[in-house]
């Protein structure tokens, strides 16, 4: 027998109001924590996809929508650029490193980027097994692709045009998986890499003709391409790398004057979009903490009206030698024990929340397991609060004068 | 007949300033089993709240198993209480959360008596109300919860038994048992009963009788 002992049990006793408290609580730390957990994860995500991006160029459009496309490959491409143009653009001396996309199919909702091998090295991208593509119609697989449709190396697939499951199959040319990446925990992971030339080739129709032509090799894109390639092929966008920080003064104005070509940023795009979601953010914030003080409050009655009926039986404590103190406790434990399991389970609720979010939620990737420092300060002030909400009561409960409760008995 | 357990001079309580109880000077022995008679109003339980320390001495003196009562701070008291006195009203006024083996725990705790389960599950043997060890206080009888009252009371094996109208709302057979019992259990554990009551009953158990 203790003090927590007597004030947990009398919390069950009453268990009603116990959980209408606790629910509460859970409900207000959850929403602050999820929101701290989201915007925290979003943020990290996005760093990491994005970096060693300065820039990313597709053809007009919303500047947003190619990022969203060309780095978190969750929207729609804009359209195309010509081979030729990126070809010249990525010749600007502002340029280190020019990667090529090409998007729009995909093989059971994973999207399938035609790109070169300095594509993974930006997100330092190893092989768990076998060998990057180096042929025609060879795939590397990042690593969700590979657990969650259990692809494996050697394994054939056609890819689909479009980016959701319903697209047509490019039946005449099977992509070979010929290597599978480590995690990343990147969005790599949820890709299919394969050669700009392979996307070119399962998307060439029946009538073209090849000659074999020379070939010419565009060093800063990495690839070696026919003539008639040069002229006549696309790719979605060019992901840019600066060389000196002028350029991100010197680049936006040239590209953006150029007819065909959006230029965009990664930072900006997504600091805007983050200015978008910051308002709604902030309101949900504001909506978790009032929750949070509500069941305070809801706490703070509760132990109010219990004292109600409990006179006498602190009264009787008292009579049998509990202190004033112990009196305190008790009633504090109470407030205390409710404040600190709404405390942990709003921060389990939301971290499940979080894993079930990164489930459902497309091309949003979420860790569980992670906990923030102030996810602790989260903790601290709902069990501040609930302290708060019983000293009250509790002062109350001490001053209890025994002999004229006990004489009304 | 022992020492005195129980001393008072010139003991009075100022309610209200028209509202004053006086109490005549009086002693009371180690082991004399006493009544506190009087009808209502002429300070039966402010008497009793006294001696029992729920009540803070402002006037006169009262010396409690040879400790001068109004000398203790609340903590020393609160200790004294728990270790020296049993308690037990009209109403058991158990704690309702609990179960019942729980409210002698509790009282245990309370008096720092830490006293053993099983030694409290023979407390309840004694008493006739094993079968309600472990029930909920809510779930018992009126008779039953009267009985569980007296056991905590008897928890800390205390020198002295409070009793305010222990038998007001029993019927004569169940007064006559809980008599009975406060006087062997009492017997058992050496401890003096101070009851106030205004029940005729109980009268001719005990010869020793302050009269208010």
């Amino acid at each position: 027998m203790n003090v927590p002992f007597l004030s947990f049990k009398s919390l069950i006793s009453k268990p009603l109001t116990s959980v209408l408290s606790w629910l509460l609580l859970t409900f207000g730390v959850c929403i602050v924590s999820l929101i701290l957990l989201v915007s925290s994860q979003l943020k990290s995500e996005i760093n990491k996809n994005a970096a060693g991006i300065d820039m990313v160029v597709g053809s007009k459009g919303s500047p947003l929508q190619i990022i969203l496309s060309s780095i978190f490959h969750v929207d729609f491409p804009t359209g195309n650029i010509s081979l030729k143009q990126a070809d010249q653009l990525s010749k600007n001396r502002y340029i280190t490193n020019a990667v090529p996309l090409s998007l729009g199919d995909s093989y059971r909702g994973y999207r399938i980027v035609g790109t070169t091998l300095k594509y993974a090295e930006l997100y330092e991208a190893t092989l768990n097994k076998g060998d990057w593509f180096d042929q025609d119609l060879e795939a590397v697989i990042g690593a969700d692709v590979a657990n969650e449709i259990g692809l494996s190396l050697g394994d054939e697939f056609a890819s689909q045009h479009g980016l959701d499951e319903a697209g047509d199959d490019h039946g005449h040319h099977d992509f070979r998986v010929v290597g599978i990446m480590q995690a990343t925990n990147t969005v790599l992971d949820r890709l299919i890499l394969v050669s700009t030339k392979s996307v070119w080739l399962v998307h060439e129709h029946e009538e073209e003709h090849h000659t074999s032509d020379s070939t010419v090799n565009l060093a800063r894109l990495n690839l070696e391409v026919t003539k008639d390639q040069l002229e006549n092929e696309a790719i979605t966008s060019l992901l840019l790398t600066y060389k000196s920080p002028m350029a991100a003064v010197m680049l936006p104005r040239t590209i953006n004057s150029m007819v065909d070509l959006q230029a965009a940023s990664p930072a900006f795009e997504t600091a805007r979009l983050f200015n978008i979601i910051g308002a709604g953010v902030q309101v949900l914030n504001i909506l978790g903490v009032v929750v949070v003080v509500i069941s305070g409050i809801s706490i703070f009655i509760a132990l109010l009206n219990s004292l109600k009926e409990r006179k006498y039986e602190i009264a009787i404590m008292r009579s049998m030698g509990a202190s004033q103190t112990v009196i305190f406790l008790h009633i504090i434990y109470e407030g205390l024990f409710l404040a600190i399991i709404g405390a942990v389970s709003g921060l389990v609720v939301a971290h499940l929340g979080l894993g079930y979010l990164g489930k459902v939620v497309e091309g949003m990737r979420t860790e569980m397991f992670i906990f923030l420092p102030e996810e602790l300060y989260v903790m601290l002030g709902a069990i501040g609060i609930g302290l708060v909400a019983s000293i009250i009561p509790a002062v109350i409960a001490l001053k209890t004068d025994i002999s004229t409760t006990l004489s009304k008995g | 007949m022992g020492d005195p357990i129980i001393q008072y001079r010139g003991l009075f309580h100022q309610y209200t300033k028209a509202n004053k109880i006086e109490f005549v000077d009086n002693e009371i022995m180690s082991g004399d089993h006493t009544l506190l008679l009087g009808s209502s109003g002429k300070g039966k339980t402010t008497l009793l709240h006294m001696f029992a320390g729920l009540l803070p001495i402002t006037h006169g003196e009262l010396v409690v198993l040879e400790k001068k009562m109004n000398q203790m701070s609340s903590h020393e008291l609160d200790r004294f209480r728990g270790n020296n006195f049993g308690l037990i009203f009209q109403q058991a006024h158990l704690i309702k959360s609990l179960t019942v083996l729980e409210n002698l725990q509790a009282a245990s705790f309370f008096g720092k008596s830490k006293r053993s389960g099983e030694s409290l599950k023979s407390l309840l043997k004694a008493l006739d109300v094993e079968e309600v060890t472990d029930k909920k206080v809510t779930e018992i009888s009126q008779g039953q919860a009267q009985r569980v009252a007296i056991a905590r009371a008897l928890v800390n094996e205390p020198k002295i038994i409070f009793c305010d109208e222990p038998t007001a709302s029993l019927d004569d057979h169940s007064c006559n048992l809980v008599v009975n019992l406060l006087k062997s259990q009492a017997a058992l554990c050496e401890a003096t009963l101070i009851i106030a009551t205004h029940d005729h009953r109980i009268k001719s158990e005990f010869h020793k009788q302050i009269e208010l």
